[in-house]
């Protein structure tokens, strides 16, 4: 078992290594790099346009659905500007990307897997801006149903009491029952706004997410696939036993029975579940429950658990 | 307000004008059970209101854009529901403290009508109105029914005629409606609570507690 892991470790990192370096002379022939940079900028130059347009069909009505027009030119307006800073930001390191490209793409011939995870972490850079608008949004979000729920306690005359964890009744002064009641219709009528901007930002973050996740998941495919195992099933299956089969060769009654005896390859399922080499992946944190719950009430979401840190 | 036949300032001002009345009156009938500690009453209580106008008024541009895109239908609904749930949650039974869901309930119903009017001032008028007739006006009367229990009928006789009257200058059907519910409760629900009695009839079989009707003293002996 340790000859297998280690000659699994060993042929793995070959094969990266190869195509690393396969990947990095496709990049430098015909200059590729120089291409990416040049198509690099416009494209983020697209995506914040597009984000803006989002936002003015948001300041507008959408859908149909009435939104309170004071807050929603606020935020809008907001939102804008965060972009309008964004785009500035990437005009600023646009000569250098050239430069972070050419030694981007020299790492690769440390393996395929390295070039994929640095394209991870460009993806992540790159749409910063969105994961920014989903945390303002979550937070606003989040603040709003939590005031939205403890006023509606105070609505019906009750309290949450923290040392019973339970809700209880509680006699409100006159004071405090009109100002909760002021601050209660507020927040209550400026809900679909807010929620709308919340759900925009989120399906955003969402995509970017699932694009990371893809990414990632491919990744751990290339590491912990059995290679050196595979190679070995194909070319010497005798090397790896499940069982034994006996075939009979000559059964006559005065003589010894004879047996030969054959050994029973194993099936290439098999191989792949017992040989698959644990990897240091991510999974993904929540199941499909605890996710919905969280996106409705507005907490943020860390997607992706590192097997490494499970004691928490 | 709506139809531009009161102005705000003379609702402000009256209003204003009434709760220092009100305010008068209810400190001249406790005074006749305890008198201490009224200075520091008198303090809590001008800190209240202080805080009650201050965000009122701080709180009226706000309140006045927030039912702008719902349309006046569900306002109107949304309205007469809260105060049918004030109507009925109300506690009747000791109103001076009024309790928290009708009163929230009154509140809201006159928050979303107060976001209906066309001016700043206009909404915070209304909500002085609205604070007044259903914060303040129950403890007022409490204090006056027990206290005064002769000029408590005449009060609320007069209440019912301002409100009746009130209601007649917008619509006459409205008005008659009002004053047969007013009546109808007040009057002849009672009557026929009174008259009913003596049908009343008491049914006795197997069901009930067991009673000792024995004379128990030929144990004593």
């Amino acid at each position: 078992m340790d000859f297998m892991r280690k000659a699994h470790i060993l042929v793995s990192v070959l094969v990266d290594v190869a195509l690393g370096v396969l990947l990095m002379w496709w990049l430098y022939r015909d200059d590729h790099i120089a291409m990416l940079a040049n198509t690099l900028v416009p494209a983020a130059d697209r995506v914040a346009r597009q984000l803006e347009e989002l936002l003015q069909w948001l300041m507008g009505a959408p859908a149909g659905l009435k939104m309170n027009r004071a807050l929603d030119q606020v935020l809008g307006r907001f939102f804008l500007y965060h972009i309008h800073l964004w785009i500035s930001y990437i005009h600023l390191m646009s000569p250098f990307i050239q430069g972070i490209l050419w030694y981007g793409g020299l790492s690769a011939c440390l393996g395929l897997t390295f070039a994929l995870s640095l394209l991870s972490d460009m993806v992540a850079l790159f749409t910063f801006h969105i994961y920014c608008f989903y945390v303002y949004g979550a937070r606003l979000y989040c603040l709003k149903i939590y005031g939205l729920s403890s006023l509606w306690r105070l609505f019906r005359g009750k309290k949450w009491n923290v040392l019973r964890q339970r809700v209880d009744s509680c006699s409100y002064d006159l004071d405090q029952l009109f100002i909760g009641m002021l601050l209660f219709t507020i927040l209550l009528f400026l809900l679909p706004t807010t929620a709308l901007y919340y759900l925009v930002f989120t399906l955003l973050r969402l995509v970017v997410v699932l694009f990371q996740g893809v990414l990632h998941l491919s990744l751990d495919f290339i590491n912990s696939f059995p290679l050196f195992a595979m190679a070995l099933r194909i070319c010497r299956p005798y090397r790896l036993a499940e069982g034994v089969k006996f075939r009979v060769l000559c059964e006559e009654p005065g003589t010894a029975l004879h047996l030969l005896m054959e050994i029973n390859p194993l099936k290439c399922s098999t191989l792949v579940q017992t040989y698959r080499t644990p990897t240091n992946s991510c999974y993904p944190r929540d199941s499909w429950a605890a996710l919905v719950k969280k996106l409705f009430v507005g907490e943020l979401i860390y997607p992706w658990r590192h097997k490494s840190t499970k004691t928490d | 307000m709506e139809q531009g036949l009161l102005a705000p300032e003379t609702l402000l001002w009256t209003s204003l004008m009434s709760a220092l009345l009100g305010y008068g009156l209810y400190q001249a009938l406790t005074s006749q059970t305890k008198s201490c500690s009224e200075n520091r009453t008198h303090l809590a209580d001008s800190q209240s209101a202080a805080l009650f106008l201050s965000f009122t008024f701080g709180f009226s541009p706000v309140l006045k854009t927030l039912t702008e895109s719902v349309s006046t239908d569900t306002v109107y609904a949304m309205s007469a529901l809260m105060l049918l749930a004030h109507l009925v949650s109300f506690p009747y039974a000791h109103p001076s403290p009024p309790g928290s869901l009708s009163l929230n309930a009154a509140l809201f119903a006159s928050v979303c009508l107060a976001s209906r009017l066309p001016g700043t001032l206009h909404t915070f008028a209304m909500l002085t109105c609205a604070l007044l007739v259903f914060a303040l006006w129950p403890c007022l009367l409490q204090r006056l029914r027990e206290n005064a229990p002769g000029q408590f009928t005449g009060v609320c006789a007069g209440v019912c005629v301002g409100g009746v009257g009130g209601l007649g200058s917008q619509s006459l059907g409205g008005a008659v409606l009002l004053s047969l519910a007013l009546v109808s409760v007040t009057l002849i629900c009672p009557l026929l609570l009174v008259r009913l009695q003596r049908h009343k009839d008491n049914i006795h079989g197997p069901w009930d507690e067991a009673e000792i009707q024995e004379d128990l003293s030929r144990f004593l002996h």
